[in-house]
């Protein structure tokens, strides 16, 4: 019996060692970042970035490959390496803008398939050399080539102008009936790592149009990203939106689908012109917010693609095979309207007039 | 205490084991919208069945099905009756240990074969070989550890959903009924029928009716609208139906910048992992029991060994997982005889035990 015990309890040596065709850290390669471009030679060109720690500083290796299919071109990338490569800690994907034009559905097929690269890996595309991208030396600051997935997130250096798409995201728009993605649009900077251009307006896998920082704060407010704060500029003031949120209310009657949107915004006054007034202010920012979201549906409705997931409404409303060609036939013709709501939450440090009428002196009343 | 609640939380964990992996995909297979109705056709499917299944389990106060049969009809009867149940019992014994070892390789560790990741039946084997008490006791302490996960993690995969991914809500011509995926998702549903096998050894008293039933309605109902809703909303009905584990890939999604580790699903998938090696060490000791006691008198250990042995080498011929979706498939017949079927004939059984009583 006592022997068995032993037995029993040696069991687990053997069965929890966990250690199946383990691979240690030092020799393995983790790439943060992968570029896809069009070959010269062959139909992709992809590349990595690799950081490798190297007496106490951060040193990036780029690697490239050209091949027929994106994992083919990895493979060939394994074949020059010293070290074994895992993509499991990508943290982005670029790909080149001519490539978006003409589709990424492999591409995203790809990464969706693989189980090495996880799904919530972001989707960026870039505008110009993709080798400049990756080979970047890198930057003061940056921890282990965490500066790409820096810009992107909430916790660093991301504002409501910029757009973010992961690769389920992307691939829910390449088969949802009623909505669309916007990616980002990246280009290379002189002092930083990249500058953001806009973002790039997808058809299903194809990018259409781009669409400025502006646009996309108003693509963020729709898609209900809206988080933190940022400035608007006008004529007599600028203000600090604090909050952005909007309401939809899609209708379909006789007069055609309609989407009735309501914008409310909170906002506190950072500086203004003197005589300027609460009211002048509001319809100020109203103005300005009506006349982008007409300018970025108008263009978004001649390109047939929904970021801004107005059919997502018309999902209870439509039948299925009505819904398969929402992109084509019914969102063209959708009626869009916005009302916008301002709330001047406070005037900062100094007292603002209402309205233009000058309080009624005392001796008046 | 822990004698008490054991086969409650026993019947909650191989419940939740099952119904978050193969199911969700079967009924995004089946239809295209309204996807509550074939998950509210199943759970009251199960529902009824549970609650005649427990009626006539309380009439024979200290006896499980095989003694409830042998009381009232001959020996060979019961044998032929039964025989179905163990070979279903026996054949998702190596349904679970394949494709929840598959599901390992896509999740998790793509570079170990298939025949070292089923080994982890060494353990349901070990933990089959004691009593049945044992097995209870040892399902409540997973469960004490392993469900505050699984919560986490449900809860946390709501971060990405979008609500007007839920319509279509209605579906005025239900067609699910013609497709074959919605008979194989009942494979979560024969969870229950454990139940009759270990009854000498819990509590069925009104009281303990009533807590199953409870448990069913209003925990594992909502857990089953979960399994499909949650890759629903996130996704939407188009892309959710593309994926192989809708849930697995929703909750691939979380993205949580406090929590230190990148993956939430690996926690996921090796809770449910411990929830299926305890499943697995109560259908082997279920099957040995029952071929011990019905077929041939050979120890309950014994069957035991042999069961595993039998169980893990077919396991080892099942190539690939269109196999696995396929005897999934061919299994339909047997569990609906063992679902549907069993019940009501245990409940016959009952009424003749309890008239033949009244005459005596």
């Amino acid at each position: 019996m006592r022997f068995r015990r032993a037995l029993l309890v040696l069991l687990p040596l053997v069965l929890l060692t966990g250690c199946w065709e383990s691979k240690d850290i030092n020799k393995r390669a983790l790439p943060v970042a992968m570029g896809i471009c069009k070959g010269e030679h062959q139909k992709y060109r992809v590349g990595l970035r690799i950081p490798e720690p190297k007496g106490g500083t951060m040193q990036i290796r780029h690697i490239e490959s050209e091949a027929a299919t994106i994992s083919q071109a990895i493979e060939s990338m394994r074949m020059k390496m010293e070290n074994s490569i895992d993509l499991l800690h990508l943290k982005l994907i670029l790909v080149s803008e001519d490539l978006a034009r003409e589709g990424i559905r492999d591409i995203i097929e790809y990464t969706m398939q693989s189980s090495a690269i996880q799904s919530k890996t972001l989707v960026a595309i870039v505008n110009g050399e993709l080798s400049a991208f990756l080979s970047a030396p890198s930057e003061d600051g940056e921890e282990a080539g965490q500066g790409f997935y820096d810009f992107f997130s909430k916790q660093a250096g991301w504002t409501p102008y910029i757009s973010e798409a992961t690769i389920w995201e992307v691939y829910r728009s390449l088969y949802s009936y009623t909505e669309d993605i916007a990616i980002p649009v990246l280009s290379k900077e002189q002092e930083t790592m990249f500058r953001f251009k806009g973002s790039a307006v997808m058809y299903r896998d194809k990018m259409v149009n781009l669409i400025t920082p502006n646009e996309t704060l108003l693509y963020n407010i729709y898609q209900n990203k809206y988080d933190g704060a940022h400035i608007e500029v006008m004529e007599h003031a600028s203000v600090v939106v604090l909050g952005a949120k909007v309401q939809k209310k899609a209708t379909l009657e006789s007069g055609g689908p309609r989407v009735m949107n309501r914008l409310k915004v909170v906002v506190t006054i950072e500086e203004m012109k003197e005589g300027t007034t609460m009211s002048m202010i509001e319809k100020e920012l109203k103005d300005l917010l009506q006349k982008r979201f007409q300018q970025l549906t108008a263009k978004l409705q001649k390109n047939q693609s929904d970021i801004l997931g107005f059919g997502q409404y018309f999902r209870n409303k439509m039948s299925l095979p009505e819904l398969k060609q929402w992109r084509e036939k019914t969102y063209p013709q959708l009626q869009l309207e916005e009302a916008v709501e301002v709330v001047i939450r406070n005037g900062g440090s100094i007292k603002t007039p209402k309205s233009g009428v000058d309080r009624p002196a005392l001796s008046n009343s | 205490m822990i004698e008490k609640t054991a086969p409650y939380v026993t019947f909650l964990i191989i419940h939740i084991s099952l119904v978050f992996f193969i199911y969700p995909e079967k009924i995004f297979e089946a239809t295209d919208r309204a996807h509550w109705q074939p998950v509210v056709a199943g759970c009251l499917l199960e529902f009824t069945m549970l609650w005649l299944y427990l009626k006539a389990l309380v009439v024979f106060p200290h006896a499980d099905i095989m003694d409830m049969m042998n009381s009232v009809v001959p020996k060979w009867v019961t044998r032929l009756v039964l025989l179905p149940l163990v070979i279903y019992f026996f054949a998702n014994i190596i349904l679970h240990i394949r494709s929840h070892s598959e599901v390992l390789t896509i999740v998790l560790t793509p570079h170990i074969p298939i025949w070292a990741l089923m080994l982890f039946l060494v353990i349901s084997l070990f933990s089959a070989l004691s009593d049945i008490q044992s097995v209870l006791r040892a399902c409540f302490v997973t469960a004490f550890i392993f469900v505050p996960i699984v919560c986490f993690c449900v809860l946390s995969s709501l971060q990405n959903t979008k609500l007007q991914n839920i319509m279509p809500l209605g579906n005025a011509h239900p067609d699910f009924f013609y497709q074959a995926p919605f008979y194989s998702g009942f494979f979560t549903f024969s969870s229950f029928l454990f139940l009759g096998i270990i009854r000498p050894y819990i509590q069925l008293e009104a009281k303990a009716q009533k807590y199953y039933l409870l448990l069913y309605a209003g925990l594992l109902f909502p857990l089953t609208l979960a399994s499909i809703y949650v890759p629903l909303l996130v996704f939407g009905q188009e892309t959710a139906s593309k994926y192989l584990f809708p849930f697995i890939e929703a909750m691939d999604t979380i993205n949580l910048f406090w929590l230190m580790f990148e993956r939430v699903t690996i926690f996921y998938v090796t809770a449910t992992l411990s929830f299926i090696i305890m499943y697995t060490a109560l259908l082997i000791w279920m099957t040995a029991m029952m071929l011990h006691k019905l077929y041939f008198g050979f120890s309950r250990r014994g069957w035991s060994v042999l069961v595993t042995l039998a169980s893990y080498i077919a396991a080892c011929f099942i190539p690939n997982w269109t196999t696995i979706e396929e005897l999934i498939w061919l299994d339909t017949g047997l569990r609906f005889y063992c679902i549907a079927g069993l019940p009501v004939i245990l409940s016959i059984i009952g009424l003749v035990y309890k008239r033949r009583r009244a005459v005596t």
